[in-house]
């Protein structure tokens, strides 16, 4: 037998050998510089498609999962037995998955909206019952402030699995209302007056063409539809211009916009009684 | 009253531009909007073209303008031709930085643009107002998730420049066509940020530097900026900051049809 190989045959204690110290040291010392290797790689790679701070998160997830790894290979050489330890880390993680399963969902659906990217800060969405601003997305929750200048905060799981309609990912967006003119009025005439309306206004798009048109004949009044597109950062300022813009011009043109009317009939003649005379009247 | 003039009082349209000196200040006023306007110091009020995109607010840079004839070219042939655009009228306030009296001499308005250029770090400029002498319009080109914004404007194309005219501004189109079959043209996008905006003072003469379009394929199209100092005694344009001319020629792509 070769010195060396006396040399790591030296028990150090209860059947470990000098050799297979030695053998765990040299795991350890590269295996952890490794995974931090790992680590700062795949930071740099997520970086690119996800915030500063998710992908220093995930990338530290991975760094402490391969530094598990790297120790128990080394204490594994060692002759160690860590399937007793290994088995309860498993069995706490299956707790710890049971206990922390909202927080997992949250975190793994902020993962896939970085991903997918379906909203982000600045942008004005709808989501459930929730409109406004979103100021922040985190790992777990994604903030909304509301038009009223509340602070909605919502689970990102909630977010992910909610129908978001994101107001502002195009550059124009159509705006439609609708206008009742009365019965007896000629519609050609009011959708004429309309359409001069919105040629003169500055804010609506002259492609994609507005659409004016009757669509339907209501109890009232005949009504007309208004859809024409907008730039979207001047959607709401128009659509409260022109409406009140709309409704004066028709007015100007004397075209009679109706109050919602009901023509009641009665089956038998009414009898009008005059107080304080002897009249009768039907 | 034309371009480049010290502001007394103006009508341009409905609207009557005023400036008034009182003791330390300068009160502007447009009677469109009740706008009123307090300046501070003795800065001169000038009235000047300017790219039709920042009224009433601004929230493209791009111009579309539409060809009422359209264009059509042969294989790999080209024409210039000139065709208007809109242009709208601003108010500058040009103020000096301090340092020894301006000299009335070096009016910074009557000087090209390398010796404005040179002015800068003696006189500030600010545009206070912005009034829309013609049809404001915009439009859509492209779709609405990908394309983009423009002031829009229908011009006829013709082989000398339109007359004089305040509201728009002429520009010379190399129209090119370098695919091996006909082309027609009806529109050109233009990028305020790097077109050029100049005028004769005293008129209301104004002209953009020159553009070539060269269409690319049945529906795509580039357009070059041939920046160039025009002939005789026009002015630049003082370019606001947000619609300053980068260092490297970028062209405009028209992906969406030409």
């Amino acid at each position: 037998m070769s010195l060396l190989g006396e040399i790591s045959g030296i028990e150090i204690i209860g059947g470990v050998t000098l050799g297979k110290l030695l053998a765990m040291i040299l795991i350890i010392a590269v295996g952890i510089p490794v995974a931090y290797i790992v680590k700062r790689i795949s930071y740099k790679a997520l970086v690119r498609f996800l915030p500063k701070e998710i992908a220093g998160a995930v990338s530290r997830i991975i760094y402490y999962a391969l530094v598990v790894a790297v120790v128990v290979s080394g204490f594994g050489t060692m002759g160690v037995d860590l399937t007793g330890i290994v088995i309860a880390g498993g069995i706490m993680g299956i707790i710890l998955g049971f206990a922390l399963q909202s927080i997992t969902a949250n975190m793994v659906s902020g993962l896939f909206i970085f991903w997918e990217r379906p909203l982000k800060p600045g942008d004005v969405v709808e989501i459930g019952s929730v409109i406004g601003r979103v100021v922040d997305i985190s790992i777990m929750s994604t903030k909304i402030m509301g038009f009223d200048g509340v602070l909605v905060r919502i689970p990102n799981a909630k977010v992910f699995d909610s129908v978001i309609r994101n107001y502002i990912v195009a550059v124009a967006r159509r705006l439609e209302f609708k206008a009742s003119i009365a019965y007896h009025e000629d519609a050609e005439k009011a959708i004429a007056v309309i359409a001069e309306v919105l040629d003169k206004h500055p804010m609506v798009l002259v492609e994609p063409q507005p659409d004016i048109f009757v669509s339907n004949l209501g109890d009232s009044g005949v009504e007309i539809t208004v859809r024409c597109w907008v730039p979207t950062s001047e959607w709401y300022p128009t659509l409260k211009d022109l409406l009140w813009k709309i409704k004066k011009a028709l007015s100007d043109a004397g075209i009679e916009i109706p109050f919602p009317q009901n023509d009641v009939w009665f089956r038998s003649p009414l009898e009008v009684r005059l107080i304080g005379g002897e009249q009768k009247g039907q | 009253m034309g371009y480049g003039e010290e502001l007394g009082e103006a009508v341009i349209n409905e609207c009557t531009l005023s400036a008034e000196t009182r003791g330390g200040y300068v009160v502007y006023r447009n009677t469109c909007g009740g706008v009123e306007k307090i300046l501070a110091g003795k800065p001169r009020l000038v009235v000047l073209p300017i790219y039709p995109v920042l009224y009433p607010k601004m929230f493209t840079t791009y111009i579309l303008v539409m060809l009422s004839t359209p264009v059509h070219l042969g294989p790999e042939e080209e024409v210039a031709l000139y065709i208007d655009t809109p242009v709208d009228v601003a108010v500058y306030a040009f103020q000096e930085r301090g340092g020894p009296e301006r000299d009335t001499a070096m009016d910074v308005l009557a000087m090209p643009l390398k010796a404005l250029s040179s002015m800068a770090g003696r006189e500030e400029f600010t545009i206070i107002d912005v009034v829309a002498p013609g049809r404001v319009k915009y439009t859509l080109y492209g779709m609405p998730e990908t394309g983009v914004l423009a002031r829009h404007h229908v011009s006829s194309p013709g082989p000398e420049p339109p007359p004089a005219r305040l509201g728009t501004a002429y520009i010379r189109v190399v129209f090119r066509n370098r695919t091996r079959e006909w082309v027609t043209v009806t529109r050109i996008l233009l990028d305020a940020r790097k077109l050029r905006l100049w005028y004769r003072r005293g008129t209301w003469e104004a002209f953009y530097s020159r553009a070539v379009m060269t269409v690319t394929s049945r529906s795509t199209a580039s357009v070059d900026y041939v920046s160039e100092r025009p002939s005789g005694d026009a002015v630049a344009v003082p370019d606001p900051e947000e619609l300053r001319p980068g260092r490297l020629p970028v062209a405009t792509d028209m992906l969406w049809g030409v």
